[in-house]
This record gives structure tokens, sequence and C-alpha cells, in this order.
């Protein structure tokens, strides 16, 4: 461990060394004045360089009669700021492109530039962290946007409420209730200029930022442009934040809705472990070997050889709180969902009572490197990644993820099973076909 | 220029941007390969592209499920078991089909390889196209086609395309029940029989790629498929290009699907590629006209883009966008507008110069990496260009006048010249 000192900020250094074991992520940790957290990760194979930042910000900061408006401020982040009136253009002009994103835990911006023009990415962002241009103008225009963005995907699409209406059921207490792009389409078209301020100030502050720079830069010239663009944004004192926890649930819960929608669908929902919590990488690998691919219990049994599903998936919310296991299948035509419910339930209640076998396990032992290598190639990602896991506590975790994975046992798994595949643990939207009447 | 030049930090880009030129070999089969390696993650890709496209069916629906049922089974493995095997090595087999070609894309770590090209090479002679498999997909596929026509970008985008090439066309026809219920099992091993060969197939590897690597595809692949007999193309009509406008109705619908397009030079073209620096302007970009006009300016849309589509035998403009439905009148005619103001007024230095940076710099990106090059390498021999045609482009970016954009937009840019489909809830007639 090197210590630093070069810096009179009071910047500290410490190095993570190579191993010679499975490639590792190395990278360089610094913390300024001001509170931001910053990570530089060399990567010299490559002629680009990434400029990611994630903000501890999600829709579960919202209030439950304000929601959407992590998202809608992701938005406003590119209305421009008081030196660089046109973000995306100041961007293109030095060849970069950029994009954001929005969950229920956070908010992530990255730019992508050639390498050689890093410094007007750290410049860009630090503006608009500083001196953010929030008006009534641009708040107008990005409502606009965002409301069409809620009836893009959520409304003028078949199935489109179906999470609105599964998170409403599966939580009632925990923010996680709502999805990102909000509640109920009037938040957005409600949000008032003086609520996205109050927003602004409440949440976007360099204690609350992760910073990482990686690709085909160095740390000692890296450095000083970070204190250069960041270093004199005042910080806030953050009190820490807790969340309503969700209580356990102790009953199924159930809703049945119809629609114009062309078949029948099943929603199921299963409450899990948090992101730290070891159980998550059992979970993780549960909903795997359930529904991952045309080889998963699920498809195979269910799709290909009882004919009930026409597809059928299951995956994680991957929240950093308490999350869901869903399972998500289309009744296939002239089936009864009541016959396709409890044929899935069965499948279920066979991961209970059996342990998976050890060839499934090896499966997804390849599958998991496989996708760790696939990772590696993104540099975005590989940024991304080091803000994400230095957000949940050490940047290093995530070269430890391999080893997590490859530690899941069968049993392991049969015992997440009987945690949570559980009908009292399970919230059930079924997703009716509207039937023609009869006149 | 709206940054503050007191401030701004100094940019510059790479005076030089080369595309690694892929390594060339060809199988024993005679089918050419180009390789571009040296990634450090121990992972390869493979697609083999073969003429087994809608251009070469001999009905509709043909190309298609050949492709999704080619895994469904050979002589000795069922569907299930093909599938287990590719998903227990945690790699991916895919095969597609498009206008012209299908494609089988190999992804998997290196370690895997021969296990990939075993199974590659078996479904290439001995897929036998069970039946129920041929049941089960068509099932599928007809729920799919319903769920599909309940959402407008589908209906605009199949609508378009209907539009421009016929409803008989191989790059036209719309999926239908009849026709998918029209195939049977003797087509498609017939098709397979015919057309996945050797016969003007090409082979892209791309990734960790070693003499071993090589070794193990000349020996699994160089030798299949000798005895197809790869009859020759289909000769299809291209029709005449005319402009048409057509609405397609999907009452209750909060947004309306957008497209607008014509004809165009193909790749090989002297005009392409000023031609896609004129289209980036246009809606190439988050900073083009299209999208400044109907997203910053009116919030109309939560995305617009245009590109330049091609198959092997046309070539064309392609506008894209969902609006809110009450917008969809205005939205097409602001699209006019833009394609207008692209042929009656120059392009300033100071635009000309943002699209150029960046630009160069998305096209900097995709040298980035073995995989990334050899897209691009695939991208250039599919197309009928060579590795040169790279340079060429790089240097067009980086020369093409305002007076060169406003010369193209005033020949392929009138929007009389257009065809409009919008499907949605009000008719705009």
């Amino acid at each position: 461990m090197v210590a630093g000192g070069r810096w009179d900020i009071g910047v500290i250094l410490q190095i993570a060394y190579q191993r010679e074991l499975n490639s590792m992520i190395s990278f360089e940790r610094s913390l300024l004045a001001n509170g931001l957290r910053v990570l530089v990760h060399e990567d010299h194979t490559t002629p680009m360089a990434v400029v990611n930042i994630l903000y501890n910000v999600g829709a579960r900061d919202e209030q439950e009669d304000k929601t959407g408006f992590a998202h809608l401020f992701e938005h406003l982040m590119f209305a421009g700021s008081k030196n660089v009136p046109s973000f995306d253009r100041a961007l293109q002009h030095a060849g970069g492109n950029n994009n954001a994103f929005t969950t229920n835990d956070l908010t992530n911006y990255y730019e992508v530039v050639p390498a050689s023009n890093i410094e007007t990415a750290l410049w860009v962002e630090a503006d608009r962290l500083a001196h953010l241009n929030i008006n009534s103008e641009s708040l107008e225009v990005q409502r606009s946007v965002v409301s069409e963005e809620f009836k893009q995907h959520y409304i003028n699409q078949p199935y489109g409420d179906a999470w609105h209406l599964l998170r409403a059921l599966a939580y009632q207490t925990h923010p996680y209730k709502w999805p990102t792009i909000g509640k109920d389409l009037s938040h957005i078209e409600n949000a008032s200029l003086g609520d996205v301020q109050a927003f602004f100030e409440k949440h976007y502050t360099p204690s609350n930022a992760l910073l990482v720079v990686a690709g085909g830069v160095e740390v000692d010239r890296v450095l000083p442009l970070v204190e250069r663009w960041f270093g004199s944004i005042p910080g806030n004192n953050l009190t820490g934040r807790t969340y309503p926890s969700e209580p356990q649930q102790s009953d199924a819960r159930r809703k049945q809705v119809t629609a114009s929608v062309p078949s029948d669908a099943l929603f199921l929902a299963f409450h899990g472990p948090s992101r730290m919590d070891p159980g998550f990488y059992e979970i993780a690998i549960l909903a795997e070997l359930l529904g991952s691919g045309k080889s998963s219990r699920l498809y195979q049994r269910l799709v290909k050889d009882q004919k009930l599903f026409a597809g059928v998936e299951a995956y994680l919310t991957g929240n950093l709180d308490p999350g869901l296991l869903v399972i998500d299948g289309h009744v296939l035509e002239g089936v009864d969902p009541q016959r396709a419910e409890d044929a899935l339930w069965f499948e279920l209640n066979a991961l209970r009572n059996e342990a998976v076998t050890e060839k499934e396990i090896g499966k997804i032992r390849n599958r998991i490197e496989h996708d760790l290598a696939v990772e590696e190639l993104d540099l975005k990602g590989r940024a991304f990644n080091l803000a994400l896991f230095e957000l949940l506590g050490d940047a290093n975790l995530y070269n430890e993820e391999a080893q997590k994975y490859s530690s899941v046992t069968a049993e392991s798994v049969q015992a997440i099973a009987n945690r949570v595949l559980l009908r009292e643990n399970c919230s059930t939207l079924d997703y009716r076909k509207q039937q023609p009447s009869l006149n | 220029m709206e940054t503050n030049p007191v401030i701004a930090p100094k940019t510059s880009l790479p005076d030089t941007i080369a595309l690694p030129i892929p390594e060339q070999i060809a199988l024993g089969n005679g089918i050419p390969v180009w390789v571009s390696s040296g990634v450090s993650q121990p992972l390869i890709r493979l697609s083999l592209m073969l003429e087994a496209g809608k251009w070469f069916e001999p009905k509709q629906e043909v190309s298609h499920l050949t492709a999704r049922l080619l895994k469904s089974g050979t002589s000795k493995k069922t569907a299930a078991q093909i599938e287990e095997e590719v998903e227990y090595l945690g790699a991916s087999l895919s095969v597609g089909h498009g206008g012209d070609f299908a494609e089988i894309a190999v992804f998997a770590l290196t370690k895997h390889l021969e296990q990939m090209l075993v199974l590659v090479s078996e479904l290439l002679i001995d897929a036998s196209f069970p039946e129920r498999e041929l049941q089960h997909e068509r099932n599928i596929r007809k729920q799919r086609l319903q769920l599909n026509r309940e959402k407008t970008n589908y209906l605009a985008k199949v609508g378009f395309k209907e539009t421009l090439f016929g409803s008989q066309h191989p790059y036209g026809y719309p999926r239908s029940e009849q026709s998918l219920d029209s195939v049977s099992r003797a087509d498609l091993s017939s098709f397979h029989q015919q057309r996945y060969t050797p016969q003007g197939a090409k082979l892209f590897v791309t990734g960790q790629v070693d003499e071993q690597a090589l070794k193990l595809i000349e020996q699994y692949l160089g030798g299949v498929g000798a005895e197809g007999t790869g009859q020759n193309g289909m000769q299809w009509h291209l029709p005449e290009y005319r402009s048409q406008e057509r609405f397609i109705s999907k009452p209750g619908s909060v947004q309306s699907a957008i497209r607008m397009g014509r004809f165009m030079p193909m790749p090989s073209h002297a005009d392409h590629s000023g031609l896609r620096a004129l289209n980036i302007v246009l809606g190439g970009y988050f900073g083009s006209r299209l999208m400044t006009n109907l997203r910053e300016n009116k919030g109309y849309t939560y995305g617009v883009y245009s590109h330049i589509a091609h198959n092997r035998h046309q070539a064309y403009l392609n506008i894209a966008t969902d609006v809110g439905q009450q917008y969809a009148e205005d939205a097409v005619q602001q699209i006019r507008f833009e394609l207008d103001r692209l042929r009656n007024e120059l392009v300033s230095e100071s635009e000309l110069e943002l699209v150029r940076n960046y630009t160069l710099g998305v096209i900097l990106s995709t040298t980035d990496g073995a995989f990334k090059s050899g897209q691009v390498v695939k991208d250039l021999i599919m197309s009928g260009r060579d590795i040169q045609a790279f340079d060429d482009h790089v240097n067009t970016i980086k020369t093409i006048t305002p007076q060169r954009l406003k010369a193209l937009a005033e020949q392929y840019l009138d929007p009389n010249d257009m065809t409009t489909v919008v499907a949605g809830s009000t008719s705009e007639a």
C-alpha cells in the first residue's frame, strides 16, 4: 500500500496491485475535501476513456405523492449549465457520447471520449453539478419528453402497467412500491419548479457521488484534472438515510386485471435478499436455473414439454435493498391460466424438495465465467461496476464477485428456494385477456 | 460555438484512425474467412453468413422458419439436448435470417470452441426439423404476431417495408398466419439442403484467435456441405420506386409511429459516404436536426432517428419515430421541413465541425478491440465493399463541405419523393 501526500488537500491513495489469478480490475482511490469519492482505472489497450459519475439517489428517495422525480431529474441534467449551455454538444465536439440511467436506487451518468479529451468530460460533468440551469423552460420540455416515454413504454404497450401493479402488490411500505418512471403520469405532469430545485439541492452534491475515470489515461495526470474541476464545488453534510423497511409478507397476495391484450399472462414476485446479503448469489443462481434461457427448468417443462406457456422467464430486480425474484409468463392460446399457474407451482415446489443437479450447477458456473469475461470487455461497464461496489462499501468487492458465485452449491440453492419460493412470500398478478362481449 | 472559449478545455482527435487489417484465409471448401484477433479475455466469436435469406426462398417464411428451427434437432439429438449442450457451456449459438443472408453466430469461451464447432457442423449437415418442433414454433410465432400487431411501431415498421417493396417481395412481405401455416417440414429440409452450403458463404472470426482455433475451424467447417447444390439465386424484380403515403389505423393508441424514407444508392456507390454524413446531420445522432426539432424543442417524442438501411440489392433511407398521437400530423410536417432546410440552406461550418468531431469519435470507438473492429470488417464485406472503404469514409467525414452536403440533399432528400407511413389512432390525411 502506498500512502499519498502529493496533494495539499489530503488526498488518500490506495493502489490495488494486479494478481496473477483471474484478471483483476485495478484502480486507485482518492477522496476530495468536499467528500467526492474518486477512482481511477487505467487501461492502455483502448484509445477511449470514460467518466462515470454515480449519484446515490433513486426512486426510493422520492415521496409517495411525488414520484418519478429521480428519473425526471436525470433528464434535466442535460438542460445545460452556466458554462456549458449544451451538454451534448460540448461532448460531441470532443468526439464523445454519453448516456444516463435511473433505477430505484441510483442515478448513473457516463461519458465516453477519445482518451485525449478526458478533460472535456470532467469539465462538463463538474459544471452541471455546480451550475445546472434549472428553469421553467427546460422543465417544460423534459416534462413532455418524459411523459412521452411514460406513454411509449407503459401505456401504449400491452401489459405496460404490469410493473406498476406488481410493485404495488409486493411492497406495502418500502418505496420500491412504485417504479422509477413514476407511480402516475400526473406526478410528472404536476411537478413544480420548486419541487425540482429542492430535489437537486438535497441529492446532487459531491458527498453523495462517486466518480470513476477509466481507460487510456494516467492517474497522475487525471487526479489534478479532477481536483481542478470538482475540487471547488461545495459539499454539504448529508445526514444518513434510512428507508422504511418492508414488513415480512405473511400471506399470498393476488390481483387480477383484464385488458385488451392478446393473451393471458402471469407475473409472480417473491421477496428476496438485499444486494449485500450473502444469499444474493444463491438467489441469482436460482433465477438463472429457473428461467434464463431455453434449457432452463421452466422453459423446458412448461413451454416445450407441457405446452402451457408461449414463453416464461425468471429474473431479479437486482435492487440494493431487499428486491424481488420475478417470474413472468405468457399463457399459450387456448390454455386455462389456472392450469398453467398450477403447473408453474409444481416446478417451484420441485426446487424446494430436491437439490438441483451438479450438471445444472456446472452450467451456471460456465455461464458466469462467460458473462464476467464479456463484462470486462466493456470499459464503461467496468467503470460503472467500480462505482457501484464503492457505493456498497468497497470497489474491490467487484474483484470478489467471481469467487462468490462459484462458492454457491446445490444445497445452498435449495435452501434459498425454501426461504423464497413460498406462497406466503408471493404476489401474483393475473393478467387476463379481455373476452369479446356478446351482443 | 455554445461553449465559453475562455475555460473550455482544448480538444484533439487522433490524426489517423485506422481499422486493424484482418487476416484473410480460405477454408478447404472455399469459404473465405476474415480474422480479427487480439483481446485479452478468452472469448471467441464466429459469424457464418450463408446465402439463405428471404431472397432465396421458394415461398414466404421458409427462410425464417429454417433459421429458427436449425437447432431443433438432428438425427441424433433433440432440441432440448442441443439447447442444453450450448447453455451448459455458458455459450451462445444463434441463427438469424434477413433479406439476403442467414447467419449462424457462435460466442463462447475459447476453451469451448471445439465443442461448439462440432455442434455447428452437425447442424449444417444433419439438421432434421422435427414435425413437433415445427408445430410448436408455428404456434409461438402466431401468438407473437398477434402481440406485435398491437404495437404501432411494429405496424409502421412492417407497413413501411411493404409499401416500399411491395407485399410479395422478399424485402417487403408482411408476416401472416397463412404463410406460417403453409410451410411444411419438407420445405425446410429442402431449403436447408439447397442453401446452407459453402457456396456464397463467408466466415468472420473475432476475439482471442490463435493457430489452434483456426485449425479447429478448418477441421469442422472446412469440409462441410460439400453435397449442397447451392442453386443460383431467385430473380426478383425490384419495384420502380414511387413515393406513397399510407395510414394504418390502430384505435386507442396514445402514440403514433411514423416511418419516412425512400430508395437510396447502394453502399458501393460514390454518393454513399457523403449521404451517410448528411444522414448524421439529419437524424443520425442525439444533436441532429430531427432530434433537436421533435424532441428538444417540441417534446413530441422520446426519440427520432434516421439511417440508411441496405439489403444486397437495394438501400433505403429510414426515418423513424414514435410521437404523442396528437402530434403526429405536425411531426410529419416538421420532418419535411427539416428535409427542405437541408436542401435550401448550407450547414454552417460550426455545425459541420461538431458533426465531424462527433462522427470521428464514434468511428474511433468502432476500432477499439478485435470484437468491435471485426464487426466493422463484417459490415464492409457484407455490404459489397472492401477494407479500403473504411479509410475512404474517414476521409469523407474529414473533408466533406457544406456545399457537397447541400447538393446531396437537393438530389436525395426532396420531401415529395418520400414515402410516409403512419400507424396510430387518428387519420392524418
